[in-house]
């Protein structure tokens, strides 16, 4: 497994964190963590990547899934996406638009 | 021209290999960094969306990779045998792919299954960008 996540509570935001590789076969590891962010109902979602060295679609595809579902419940998700690499995931696929983007886990709780 | 050409298994872990072997051959090519990470990603984009059809599909069969270094070009390919198991349910992976390599083609009217060309004309220059895809 070439992903490792955790996740913390600070103030009204679960805090996700990733390292490593975000791909087919690790998303499903992101997405447990952030259903289990999910569950504690808080105000903000931050989903820390950091530290994450590549990320493709179904990466994105967990990130975007986890917006939905945080509207849904009156919350917001945001995202620190670090690497230009890993931002340029979102930028081409217009997902930048839909969720917030900052450049470090500070900016990201202000 | 060297050609490289790889059997990869339709199983989620094996995509990894197929990503490390194309950034070696994009390195080795001289590629800049940052276009290497272009390569890395829409060659994972391209055999990740093979694995899935084949695993849709019900396919045992290693999806094919066909990596062509030609002065300063890089081409790859990837083809999926799976045939007839309706649209991809990832738009993403087609949007990455298309915004990463400046040349794309998706061909599906073998009726086998679907190939995704992807060429890097001028893999070491300037051609930044999928402005002439």
């Amino acid at each position: 497994m070439h992903i490792r996540v955790s996740s913390e509570r600070s103030g009204d935001a679960t805090i996700v964190h990733a390292e490593g590789e975000l791909d087919l076969h690790t998303a499903p590891t992101l997405q447990s963590e952030i259903d289990s962010a999910l569950e504690q109902d808080l105000a903000r979602m931050v989903v820390d990547l950091s530290k994450v060295d590549f990320m493709d679609s179904t990466g994105l595809s967990v990130i975007v899934a986890a917006v939905a579902a945080m509207r849904a419940q009156g919350g917001e998700v945001r995202v620190v996406t670090g690497a230009d690499k890993i931002t340029k995931v979102f930028t081409l696929t217009g997902v930048d638009q839909q969720v917030g983007m900052f450049g470090s886990l500070e900016e990201a709780m202000a | 021209m060297a050609v490289c050409t790889l059997a990869i298994p339709p199983e989620t872990e094996q995509v990894r290999v197929a990503r490390l072997v194309a950034t070696a051959a994009a390195r080795r090519l001289g590629m800049p960094e940052e276009r290497i990470d272009d390569v890395r990603l829409a060659v994972g984009e391209a055999v990740g969306r093979a694995v899935v059809r084949h695993q849709r599909a019900g396919r045992p069969e290693p999806v094919r990779v066909r990596l062509v270094t030609q002065g300063r070009g890089f081409a790859v390919e990837v083809a999926d045998s799976a045939a007839g198991i309706g649209p991809d349910e990832s738009r993403f992976a087609l949007d990455l792919i298309a915004g990463l390599a400046p040349t794309v083609r998706l061909d599906e009217a073998s009726g086998s299954g679907s190939l995704v060309h992807m060429l890097w004309a001028d893999a070491t220059g300037g051609d930044e960008g999928a402005d002439d895809a």
